[in-house]
């Protein structure tokens, strides 16, 4: 059986990780009617459902595919619950490779194999935190393109009462490492106020906004000036969550732009070629950036002084010129303003008021300790595809030759200080280094070839040449 | 003036198009189908920009033209104390070749490479091919008559029709052969529904690499374009949905957000657009994304020169690192042989980003950004920063000096393909 072996590593601080995945599973409607009423369940049914009998999930009285029916079959990696424990990105590649020819496919097997329970169920995933160097973890939702889409603003009152139920049980599993971030029905500002307080009260620390102009609902509208009111109030933090604009639910004949991010996809979809890869790039600092950008500038951390936002699953490279930017635009522009002068630079608003996570492979925050220091909060977006585990995160910062203890506040420490949350009472210190895996996983000989540019090739000639 | 010992090469510097691109070059049979398809007003109670018959107004203060205001002395500061209710006129050397080299001199300026304002907010989306051949033409003749009063100082990307890729070619061979154009101007935007990564732009990027001529890649705000042209028209839109004000009714339904379901009275806007915040390296960081690497350009053309201008430079770390993931982990599925050790790929290739001299990341790493950057002033836009300023901050940073003098100064000089030489004092 071969061994997966990984280079020894120890810590002796506790990782926080802000913004890892599960995928929400079906007993989630299942059980629905235990937590909902029964015009609730009603609008749920019509709203966003999952019918057992068909297996389809139905998404405003259609049929629709989602991010989550995407897993246990032969030839598909499970992309929302794949990086488990050292399931590295050239493994991921390799496997990707095998799928591009019918006869090395993986099977249904393998792809069972490679759907990680942790992703729907507490106990292995705190097996999985174990493997992994995470100690305590946020956990958020999936299917983040479809919620926003919902029409019936009680049928996503009731899907967001649903899932929150179900995560806060997950995390009843143990309270010390688990925590979960709530799903807020934005189509109506008074149930998303009243679902802000319901959540609170089981002791949730964040709220999940998307921030994109879905329905037209864009979460900077003087609508939503009640709601910001009451994260206030309860502590809850602005939790601002990307996705990439997949539009799978937008209603027929819908043309308006509803995202920054659509222009990524739109160059593939308009470029008459198959591609893949490119829309996973790009997407989500597209729709942060902006999200931060028009926050700041329009003042909304002055007329809410104590709220506190987080921007998830963005990187933050572009962090460091984009505040300066905003600065520089709010001078510029000084006697143009016509909203209320801003109380401090848009670079000292962020500073007092957001956190902004980040991933393992990302340099920038080590490199520019001064600037992120305070205000980066490490995920591991585990278990989606481009996940890894907080041993890669420290890798790379003891390659910037990061102090520890700046590495403490980044992978853990900042974000507790967020949620004002204690640390755990047993912390993991030694990484395990070798993990048995199945007959048919990746050799090393394997890996260096799919990691050849022609790997990913399926073979059919651009437009432009077969035209000529 | 203070002494200094870099040659400044100034790739961003605009000229801002004067009524005689289309009175005078422009060829008289089009002229009129050429001021419908592209015109630019500007009078006393509003301007407008036209393209294709339609009239794209001025979302902002139309006292303060962000787009030609600054001048040799000004701060960003000072723009900002500019009274809006007076008519602030723009700048001269951004169309008059003497006072731009008045100007060059007092900003520590050597050599500049100058883009278009309206003609790369507007051009790439005129819509008939004929008239956009004339218009580049007129363009291209307009901006050699420029340049010709200085011509070791003075260069220029030139406009294609890339409405028609045939024209392109034939435009491109005609201004290979004046000695100002070291370049074409790019927009990296949609145009009819197709992005730069479609196989229509093969041919460009082949004769491009052929002559040696540089890619110039140029955001703009898009501010006077349709939805979906590039990231500026939606970060407008959401920008104003923080001015609508509910009469009544603060709930409203799924639908009532931005929509008219219920009654709604238009509240106090922002005052200025945010789109120049981000849309200009929105705008680069998508064309190296898909263009560059997705669709594996800078593979296919290896030897094709690129500059990405106005858009910062910092957010290329993020690309490499996003790519790297994005290439492994995401499903196969494309035409193109697409390497997977993209850290290296970006070290072979020759394209250089534009940066600002104020980016902490590359006042922090300057010898991993000093092969691929190149400096530009952005000249006059409102935001315009002198040679003097940048070398000011690069130099506070510590960035050595034969670093300052590569992304100064040399590396735009080779990447044009021009003798970097310093003005006579």
């Amino acid at each position: 059986m071969p061994v997966q072996k990984f280079e020894p590593m120890t810590k002796d601080f506790p990782t926080f990780d802000c913004d890892a995945h599960v995928t929400e599973p079906t007993v989630i409607w299942e059980r629905a009617k235990e937590h909902l009423t029964r015009d609730e369940l009603e609008a749920l049914k019509q709203t966003d459902w999952y019918d057992p009998d068909s297996q389809q999930y139905l998404i405003n009285g259609r049929t629709g595919g989602t991010l989550l029916g995407m897993r246990g079959a032969p030839r598909f990696l499970p992309f929302v619950s794949l990086s488990g424990p050292g399931i590295k990105h050239n493994i991921q590649r390799a496997l990707n490779a095998r799928n591009t020819r019918p006869e090395t496919a993986v099977t249904k097997e393998q792809s069972d194999y490679l759907d990680h329970a942790g992703s729907y169920e507490p106990k292995p995933r705190l097996r999985d935190m174990d493997v992994q160097g995470i100690d305590q973890v946020m956990i958020i939702p999936t299917d983040i393109d479809t919620y926003p889409w919902l029409h019936n603003a009680l049928g996503a009152r009731a899907m967001c009462k649903a899932y929150n139920e179900w995560a806060y049980e997950y995390t009843l599993e143990d309270p010390d490492r688990l925590y979960f971030a709530a799903l807020i029905p934005m189509q109506d500002p008074k149930f998303a106020i009243q679902e802000v307080y319901r959540v609170a009260e089981k002791g949730c620390r964040v709220a999940l906004i998307r921030p994109t102009d879905a329905m037209g609902n864009y979460p900077l509208q003087p609508k939503y000036e009640p709601l910001w009111s009451v994260l206030e109030e309860t502590g809850v933090v602005y939790g601002m969550h990307p996705f990439p604009a997949i539009g799978s639910h937008m209603p027929p004949g819908y043309t308006q732009q509803y995202s920054s991010a659509e222009l990524i996809q739109r160059t593939i979809s308009t470029s008459g070629l198959p591609h893949t890869f490119l829309g996973n790039m790009q997407a989500f600092m597209a729709e942060a950036s902006v999200w931060v950008t028009l926050t700041l500038m329009s003042g909304f951390f002055d007329r809410h002084p104590r709220i506190k936002a987080a921007v998830f699953e963005s990187d933050c490279t572009w962090l460091s010129f984009l505040l300066d930017e905003c600065d520089k635009a709010y001078r510029l522009h000084r006697s143009r303003r016509q909203f209320p002068a801003l109380k401090r630079l848009p670079s000292e608003a962020f500073h007092e008021h957001c956190f902004c996570g980040f991933e393992g492979d990302e340099s920038f925050p080590s490199h520019l300790p001064d600037f992120y220091r305070d205000i980066c909060a490490w995920s591991s977006d585990v278990y989606h595809h481009d996940g890894d585990d907080a041993w890669r995160a420290i890798e790379t910062m003891r390659k910037c030759e990061l102090p520890v203890s700046d590495q403490a506040k980044m992978l853990g420490a900042n974000a507790r200080r967020l949620y004002n949350i204690k640390p755990p009472r047993k912390v993991i210190r030694d990484r395990v280094t070798e993990i048995e895996r199945p007959d048919w996983w990746p050799t090393e000989d394997e890996i260096k070839q799919a990691l050849k540019p022609d790997a990913g090739m399926i073979f059919r000639q651009p437009a432009a040449q077969s035209a000529k | 003036m203070a002494a200094r010992s870099v040659t400044i090469f100034d790739a961003d510097s605009h000229v801002v198009e004067p009524r005689a691109v289309w009175e005078k070059y422009l060829d008289p049979e089009y002229r009129i189908p050429g001021k419908l398809a592209l015109w630019r007003e500007e009078s006393r109670y509003g301007n407008y920009l036209k393209v294709n018959g339609e009239v794209f107004r001025d979302v902002d203060n139309i006292n303060i033209p962000s787009w030609g205001i600054w001048r040799p002395g000004m701060t960003w500061d000072s723009i900002g104390e500019l009274d809006p209710g007076k008519r602030h006129p723009i700048n001269e050397a951004a169309y008059e070749p003497q006072a731009r080299l008045r100007d060059m001199d007092a900003m520590g300026v050597d050599q500049a490479f100058l883009y278009p304002t309206w003609f790369a907010e507007g051009f790439p989306l005129v819509k008939d091919p004929d008239v956009a051949y004339a218009l580049a033409r007129a363009y291209n003749d307009w901006i050699a008559d420029f340049c010709k009063p200085a011509p070791q100082r003075l260069y220029a990307a030139a406009v294609l029709p890339l409405q028609n890729m045939e024209f392109a070619i034939d435009e491109l061979h005609r201004v290979a052969k004046l000695p100002c154009f070291r370049g074409v101007f790019i927009r990296p935007a949609f145009v009819e529904d197709r992005y730069l990564n479609h196989p229509y732009y093969d041919p460009l990027w082949e004769e491009l690499q052929t002559l040696g001529l540089a890619a110039a890649v140029h955001p703009t705000p898009g501010l006077w374009n349709p939805e979906l042209t590039s990231h500026g028209q939606f970060i407008e839109k959401v920008k104003a949905r923080g001015s609508q004000s509910m009469f009544f009714g603060a709930g409203g339904g799924a639908t009532a957000g931005g929509g008219s379901t219920i009654f709604q009275v238009s509240g106090i806007s922002l005052g200025h657009s945010i789109a120049p915040v981000l849309s200009y390296w929105l705008d680069n960081y998508l064309f190296v994304a898909s263009t560059l690497l997705g669709f594996s350009v800078m593979q296919r053309y290896p030897k094709m020169k690129v500059v990405m201008a106005h858009g910062k430079a910092t957010w290329m770390e993020e690309v490499l690192e996003k790519m790297e993931a994005s290439t492994k982990t995401i499903p196969l599925m494309h035409v193109y042989p697409v390497r997977t050790d993209v850290e290296e790929m970006w070290k072979e290739g020759h394209a250089m980003l534009g940066f600002d001299a104020e980016e902490r990341g590359i006042q922090r790493l300057p010898r991993r950004y000093a092969d691929k950057i190149l400096w530009g002033s952005r000249f006059p836009h409102q935001d315009t920063t002198s040679g003097w300023d940048a070398l000011k901050a690069l130099s506070d940073a510590r960035v050595p000096e034969d670093l300052i003098a590569r992304m100064m100064g040399a590396n735009a000089a080779a990447q044009f393909g021009v003798k970097l030489t310093r003005a006579a004092a």
